[in-house]
Formats: structure tokens, sequence, C-alpha cells
């Protein structure tokens, strides 16, 4: 097995590790299992990085493994947690003193993306992170009619649930 | 509100969420893998200690099959063993297969219908007991001439062995209704959790996790 001490790979980790935050914090709200889950996604990108063979864009590459692992982790949670990989600790730190300075409405919308199942998350999270409906096409494995269907149903969804 | 705003929260959301968070990259770059457990290893023994198991009773079966030819009910008995020995061996390889083929660098939507698959590979297992439970009085025979070296047919009297046809006829019935209870698109979850002698909820969840794969890959209008 690879060593982590390739540049390219932590440049990459480093420059989209945000869109790692945003995922596993959609999923979870417990700062621990979102430490956990967080290290295991670095883990599986850095053994598949080697692999990666640039037909889709960077982004989808990575947004398909975190999905895939936060998606598994997260049905898995419901028996019982066994599978996760022997790393250091405190690979990521999570502040905890951050609740209160949220603006309400993010809380809001936090929630509101916490109502949909694991599949349909995935799609919300693409879609307000800007993604077209072919890169959510590519990672999501669904027809580009689908993905519109999808995200035109979710924007009403968001819209009427802001307004109640 | 418009949808603009919506992106511009999520925004603000992800900048709160940069803030909060340190990535200690010093200690990823010194970090070496080699250690690193392959969670999907860990799945791998139910379907390797099938499959060896299983190989070692076909091929035995085999030898049975051809050892017993001068009497029909042993080669019929060793041929059935056989048979289905090669069935389970067949849906181990193919577990294993789709085991070693994870990877999570596929689309979402491949990858959770390959793990939710795995956690069904048992009602396979089950699926092939229930089609070989109509042979079980063979089988039987098969076990007590292989492991005691008791030909039952000799032993047994007409009422037995008319008991014996009897009983074929009864797991006939009980096979089909299994079968029936177990099928993957319209599975009887109470059937299934007591096969499972209570654990069955694991894989009714990957069942109907299945179903909403399906849905979600075919939802195409509103």
């Amino acid at each position: 097995m690879m060593t982590a001490n390739k540049p390219d790979i932590i440049d990459f980790i480093e420059e989209n590790k945000t869109l790692i935050y945003k995922i596993v914090n959609s999923y979870y709200t417990d700062s621990n299992e979102q430490e956990d889950l967080i290290q295991e996604i670095i883990f599986q990108i850095i053994k598949s990085y080697d692999t990666f063979d640039h037909k889709v864009k960077a982004t989808t590459w990575l947004y398909r493994v975190a999905f895939n692992i936060t998606i598994s982790y997260y049905r898995k949670q419901r028996t019982i947690k066994k599978h996760l990989v022997e790393m250091p600790s405190r690979i990521v730190v999570i502040d905890e003193e951050e609740t209160d300075e949220y603006d309400e409405r993010i809380k809001q919308l936090r929630s509101f993306i916490q109502e949909y199942d694991s599949l349909n998350k995935a799609i919300v999270i693409m879609y307000l992170d800007g993604n077209s409906h072919k890169e959510i096409s590519e990672a999501m494995g669904i027809t580009l009619s689908n993905v519109g269907t999808k995200i035109s149903r979710i924007k009403t969804q968001l819209k009427k649930k802001f307004k109640q | 509100m418009e949808n603009i705003d919506i992106q511009n929260l999520w925004k603000q959301s992800e900048a709160l969420l940069k803030e909060n968070r340190k990535l200690n990259l010093s200690l990823l770059k010194e970090m070496k893998l080699d250690k690193a457990r392959s969670s999907v290893n860990s799945l791998l023994f139910l379907p390797l200690s099938t499959m060896l198991f299983y190989t070692i009773i076909g091929f035995y079966a085999v030898y049975f099959t051809i050892e017993n030819t001068q009497f029909w009910y042993f080669a019929f008995s060793g041929t059935v063993v056989a048979f289905f020995s090669f069935w389970l061996v067949l849906s181990s390889i193919k577990q294993l297969k789709l085991i070693l083929s994870i990877d999570y660098t596929q689309t979402v939507i491949k990858i959770q219908e390959k793990l939710a698959k795995l956690k069904t590979a048992i009602v396979q297992n089950l699926r092939i007991a229930a089609w070989l439970l109509p042979f079980g009085p063979f089988v039987g025979l098969f076990f007590f001439k292989a492991i005691f070296n008791i030909d039952l047919m000799v032993l047994l009297g007409f009422n037995m062995i008319m008991s014996f046809g009897i009983a074929t006829i009864i797991l006939e019935v009980v096979s089909l209704l299994l079968l029936r209870a177990l099928h993957l698109k319209r599975f009887n979850s109470k059937w299934l959790n007591w096969l499972l002698l209570g654990n069955g909820s694991q894989v009714n969840d990957a069942l109907r996790y299945l179903k909403t794969i399906e849905d979600f890959k075919t939802e195409t209008s509103q």
C-alpha cells in the first residue's frame, strides 16, 4: 500500500477540504462522528488517488468518494461501527463552540437538508454547491432528466419550507 | 425566498464550517497508510469460508456418486449434494467478485447497490437451501452413508419408505412457500426475520434500501 506523503494528494485534500466538511456535516451532527468520518474519507481519497483516471472532473470524483463513504458509514452506524480505518486521531479537529454564532436561517437550512433521505441529500448538497446537472449525473450515476426532475422538486420544497 | 438566497445561505454555512474545522496537514503528511485496514477485507470471511467448505463437500459428493453407482439412491443422493454444493460455491464466487469490485470512486448509485446486495447475500444462500429442502431425505441417506457407513434403505421398512415419500412432498410445499417468502422483490419481512432467527432486520433494511435505490434511479417525472 502507498504512503500518504505525496504533496499533490495533500494539496488536493487541502483545496477541497470544505467540500468534505459540508458533506459530513449534512449527514452527521455529532462532532466525534464527523471527525471519524472525515478521517475515513481522507483515507479513501489517498488510497484511490493513484487510480483516478481524470475521466470526470476532480471534484466530481471527490463527491463520489465522499458520498459513497458517508452514505455507507451512515447506514452502517445503525448496526455496528466496526470498519473504521486505523489512522492517527486528530487529523481533523472540530471546534464545537460554534453553534450560537450560526444565523437562524443557516440552522433552518441545515435542518431542512437533514430531512432528506441519504440519496436525495447528496443531490441537495451538489445542487447547493452549484454543480451542473451533468456533474450531478456523473457523481450519482443517474440520468440527466432524472437529475433535472429531482432538482426541480428540491427547489420547490426548499422554497416552500422557507416560506412556512 | 429566491433560490439564490438559499445558495448564499449555503455559502455562509460553508464559511462557518471552514472556520471551525482544522485539518492537521503536517500529521497527514507524515502518516503512513501501510497498516490501515481495508474496510472491505472483513466482508471476505463469509464467502471465502462458504466456498472452501462447499468445494470440499462438492468434490467428496462427486467421489461418493462414482463409488456408489450400483445403488441408484446413493448415486442420486451424491449427485444432489454435489449439485447444491457447487451451486453454493458459485454463489460465493459471485459474492467475492462483488466485494472485490467495490471501488468507492464509482458512482454513488452503483456502490450503494453493490453494498446493499452484499447484505442480502444470506438470502441467496437461504434460497438455495430452500431448493434443497425437498431432497432432504436423500441428503440424509448421503450423510448416514458418508459419516457412519450405514445404508438407511436396508434398515428402513416399507412404511418408513412411504413416510420418506410423504416427507418429500411436504418439504416440496414448504420449499415453495420459503422461495416465495425469500423472493428479493416481494420478500416477506416476518418470514425472513423468523428464518434468520430474529436477525433479519439488517437484511430487511438492505432489501428496502435496494427498493429505494431502484425508485431513485427510475424517477423521471414528479
